[in-house]
């Protein structure tokens, strides 16, 4: 089973990625018979109804979690452009619109996109009304924990007509969840902070995915007290409280003068979308090495 | 240089930079393309492109920038010192403390126009609170007074800021700290229209002033004598450039150095009576805007720049040849 599931999941991604040739709803969306399952009414991160007559065929997804899930969904084909965030092979050949967070409006409408997915987050209203203006159909997200992904997994499912894939990647995200939470039961919690680097340093706090994460990977997270997501510490909270280890995501700098153990994490721990599994997988194996000899 | 040429070469360079900005953008248009945009023809997208996006943009960036560099002049005049601009009052301080409340309190996502209301709100806040104080003595309005007034307040909204700051999550401060850089990416015509109903008239107002303006330069007593009614003239000036301050920091965020670089560049070349200074620094602001955010949205394509490094990169080394050039003259 422990070597299995991630082979698995592994298995879907390059099954999935493989592209979607013998799609025949994209060949539907050119004759006036709406594709099965279609029309489909989804409800977005803002609470809003957004109705969609037939699967988009030109994607733009301002989040790089979600392109990551759309080409898991086997649609990479009907993306017609990417942020700069986005490196992936499968999209790095398509134009950029630039940053996530503040894409070019003009570039993004020259590409006259039928669905954009974007972040819910402090700018978003000015950026979803500039959709609206311009007509294009769009899906507010916002991954923030665990739950929230997989609500954005089977949302991204249903308005590109991939019902079934989107529930078998959130059932192979699980089984690995699981998996891991079994193979570090009854051993002792770790204490680790997640910090995004720097000298000023963010903490993930609780309510964040990767807090979630951490503490099924048999990790306490020592920040849990933060009244936010991700809020900056003080580096002499890093001195005072007691520390097994400092995570940070792979590249990132340690904070200066802090002579804490640190351990790097992959980079997929960023991503909250297909790889949670593999992240969290990753991330046991560097709290609990033991357990995955 | 004559102040007719200064005025003619601005113009020209204002209505080329509004072409440019047209006809130049993240994305590469043929100018055949964009004529085709222009005149209704072609794809609707590309229509919607040119009208919707890049001409809003351009018509922004000269009204801010022509609001900020003549505010910037005023401010100069009014206060009688060469570091004055738009923001020394403390406006930047307030509409920045505005923004920033309802970016923390999370009502940015609700309405596209809670950020531009709630700093157009801290503006005034700060207008009226400098005002009553540098007002509270007697009816007049002490020029001293009022610049001190003026830091002190501004100085506070930014410690209210840095709490507000101090207490969000990242994704507020990033949010934050990029409005304070200033950008042009809003721009629809609706924020045009905003702008413009208050920067053409109180264009108007200030170009009103400017006689009485260049008497306050010799001194208040000596303008009082000369007829100007002082305590008018100042309130009027502060109250109307504070006010298209306000509305522009309001549409863009905060955009710095082009109301303290271009009156003083503008007044390098032709001296400093305001009657030609005040509408030549205005052209020369929005010539000077435009660019910079023409520069901001394609030199790094699609990302785009804050337009304040584009301001202050190019602008703090143009005044300093001009600075320089001056000296040299006044020596030899």
């Amino acid at each position: 089973m422990r070597r299995i599931l991630p082979g698995l999941s592994a298995a879907l991604v390059a099954l999935a990625c493989s592209g979607e040739a013998p799609d025949p709803q994209a060949k539907a969306t050119n004759s006036d018979q709406p594709p099965d399952g279609f029309p489909v009414v989804v409800v977005d991160a803002t609470g809003a109804e957004h109705r969609f007559e037939r699967p988009p065929s030109k994607i733009i997804s301002l989040v790089p979690s979600a392109t990551e899930t759309l080409l898991v969904l086997g649609v990479g084909a009907r993306l017609v452009a990417r942020t700069d965030f986005d490196t992936a092979a499968a999209v790095v050949h398509l134009p950029s619109v630039g940053g996530g967070l503040d894409p070019s409006l003009e570039v993004l409408v020259v590409h006259e996109p039928d669905l954009v997915i974007h972040f819910l987050g402090p700018n978003s209203a000015g950026t979803a009304s500039r959709f609206a203006e311009f007509g294009i159909p769009n899906l507010a997200i916002r991954p923030d924990g665990i739950d929230d992904v997989r609500m954005i997994m089977r949302l991204l499912g249903r308005v590109t007509g991939k019902v079934a894939l989107a529930d078998s990647l959130v059932g192979t995200i699980d089984a690995t969840l699981v998996h891991v939470a079994e193979a570090v039961r009854g051993l002792p919690p770790v204490r680790v902070a997640f910090l995004l680097g720097g000298a000023a340093p963010y903490a993930a706090g609780p309510g964040s995915y990767v807090h979630q994460l951490l503490t099924l990977a048999g990790g306490q997270n020592v920040f849990a007290d933060l009244g936010h997501l991700y809020a900056q510490v003080s580096l002499e909270s890093l001195v005072v409280r007691e520390i097994d280890f400092l995570l940070l995501p792979e590249g990132a700098e340690p904070p200066p003068g802090i002579d804490r153990p640190v351990r790097f994490v992959p980079e997929s721990i960023q991503f909250p979308g297909p790889r949670l599994g593999e992240a969290t997988l990753a991330l046991a194996k560097i709290l609990h090495p033991e357990a995955f000899r | 240089m004559s102040r007719r040429a200064l005025a003619v070469l601005l113009l020209a360079i204002a209505v080329a930079g509004l072409l440019a900005g047209v006809f130049l953008g993240p994305e590469p248009l043929s100018w055949s393309v964009v004529v085709d945009a222009l005149l209704g023809r072609g794809s609707s997208t590309l229509h919607r492109v040119v009208w919707d996006i890049r001409l809003p943009r351009v018509i922004l960036a000269l009204l801010v920038g022509g609001g900020l560099a003549m505010a910037g002049t005023v401010f100069q005049a009014l206060l009688r010192n060469p570091l004055a601009e738009p923001y020394i009052l403390g406006i930047s301080g307030g509409a920045a403390t505005g923004a920033v409340s309802v970016m923390a309190l999370g009502l940015v996502s609700l309405t596209s126009w809670a950020l531009p209301a709630a700093s157009f709100a801290g503006a005034l806040l700060a207008i009226l609170l400098v005002f009553r104080v540098a007002s509270a003595a007697d009816a007049r309005l002490d020029v001293g007074v009022l610049l001190l007034a003026g830091v002190v307040v501004g100085a506070f909204f930014v410690a209210i800021l840095s709490l507000i700051l101090a207490l969000s999550d990242a994704e507020t401060v990033r949010s934050a700290v990029l409005w304070t850089m200033g950008s042009l990416r809003g721009a629809t015509w609706r924020t045009v229209l905003v702008v413009g109903t208050y920067t053409v008239p109180t264009t108007l107002a200030l170009l009103g002033l400017a006689r009485s303006l260049n008497l306050m330069a010799i001194g208040e007593e000596t303008a009082s004598y000369l007829g100007a009614d002082v305590e008018r003239v100042k309130k009027m000036a502060y109250g109307v450039a504070s006010m298209v301050t306000a509305a522009g920091v309001a549409a863009t965020g905060v955009i710095g150095f082009v109301g303290l670089i271009v009156p003083h560049g503008v007044r390098l070349l032709i001296g400093s009576d305001n009657r030609a200074l005040l509408p030549i620094s205005f052209v020369a602001g929005g010539a000077f805007l435009t660019l910079a955010d023409l520069v901001a949205r394609t030199a790094l394509a699609p990302a785009e720049l804050p337009i304040g490094v584009i301001t202050a990169l190019v602008g703090v080394p143009l005044f300093l040849v001009l600075l320089r050039r001056m000296v040299r003259r006044q020596i030899g």
